[in-house]
């Protein structure tokens, strides 16, 4: 637990030095988060990432995904009694790299402070660092909460 | 020499290695017998209901049903000790007279003096906090117009929450206060039902 935790940390500094960074690195912390959520909730925690192949190496800001990932947790594992899956999705489309959040959400939820902070948070930055080529769309589908990323490719131009 | 009486403890926290640790800690206090642990505040409510233990431990932040809610759907009875990672609910752990207010990480030594607290307040039977000026201290710092956001429904010791979030104007119009006094409690709550 402590290792995970300084491996965390360490990742968090070594990413947030960074200007962009490939989706791997980024979703290597993400999956380190996970872990440790998951010995504090144990069986209630479940996630199922997916990276499609290619989208990978797409250039993003850094710890960009984990505000997201921890938003996940909160509200679709901390808050409900019988916990859930958090569902990552990546891939490359058209120009732009697509990340997909999914967790369950309360029929009833009960309303807590601070609400949309994390949210709110990303997308400031988004329009800070991307100028209105990357956007975020998140909200209510049913039984789920999705927050959709739709994110500038910075490798594209970069690279050539 | 006779033994000092038994504490019979209930753990509650939605987090098992919290209550591993505590489970742990507690090992150690000979006159200290855990009847319980419970994973969220239904259960909670249940298993104290049920086993009427002298002392509960007691996580304050658990889904659907915090650690208040589950007092306030107690019969008074077994004594408190909150522990939670959070430092802002000590008022109102004041306000309802628990043992203690355990901040999260939890030391030994810490919680020895807990478990001596609430040996000396059970050896007294009656509390000597002044709870009237506790009650006006905890409801002077409430802020006004917090609302009825939902019932809860008591019976036997089953928990049920039939009520959805109020949304449209005409409810919230039928508003009540969510206390009118510290010891009104907003919780509806049926014995007998």
């Amino acid at each position: 637990m402590c290792e995970a935790l300084g491996e965390f940390m360490r990742l968090t500094l070594a990413l947030a030095a960074r200007e962009s960074v490939p989706l791997a690195d980024e979703m290597a912390l993400v999956e380190r988060y996970l872990s440790i959520e998951r010995v504090r909730f144990g069986a209630r925690l479940a996630s199922d990432v997916q990276v499609a192949p290619g989208a990978e190496t797409a250039l993003v800001p850094p710890l960009l995904l984990q505000p997201l990932v921890e938003n996940a947790v909160k509200h679709g594992v901390a808050s409900r009694l019988e916990g859930g899956c958090i569902r990552i999705d990546a891939r490359r489309e058209a120009e732009h790299l697509v990340v997909r959040i999914e967790n369950p959400c309360d029929a009833e939820p009960v309303a807590r402070r601070g609400a949309s902070v994390g949210l709110e948070n990303v997308r400031q930055r988004l329009r800070a660092t991307d100028s209105g080529r990357s956007q975020l769309v998140a909200g209510r589908d049913g039984e789920m909460f999705r927050v959709v990323l739709t994110l500038a490719d910075r490798s594209i131009g970069e690279a050539r | 020499m006779s033994a000092a009486p038994l504490l019979r403890a209930v753990l509650v926290d939605d987090e098992p290695p919290a209550r591993a640790l505590l489970r742990e800690y507690l090992r150690a206090h000979t006159d200290l017998e855990i009847v319980g642990e419970c994973g969220n505040g239904f259960e909670a409510v249940k298993v104290i209901g049920e086993s009427a233990p002298d002392l509960v431990f007691l996580d304050v932040q658990m889904p659907k049903l915090d650690g208040f809610e589950v007092l306030e759907l107690l019969d008074p009875g077994p004594l408190v000790v909150f522990v939670t990672a959070f430092d802002e609910y000590a008022l109102r752990a004041f306000e309802v007279n628990a043992v203690d207010y355990l901040l999260k990480p939890v030391s030994r030594e810490r919680l020895a003096a807990s478990l001596e607290k609430a040996r000396q307040r059970r050896e007294r039977g009656k509390p000597e906090t002044d709870l009237a000026a506790a009650q006006k201290l905890a409801a002077d710092a409430r802020p006004p117009g917090v609302l009825l956001s939902r019932i809860l429904v008591k019976e036997g010791t089953q928990v049920f929450a039939p009520l959805a979030r109020p949304t449209s104007r005409r409810s919230r119009s039928g508003r009540l206060p969510r206390r009118s006094t510290p010891s009104a409690s907003c919780a509806c709550i049926a014995p007998g039902w």
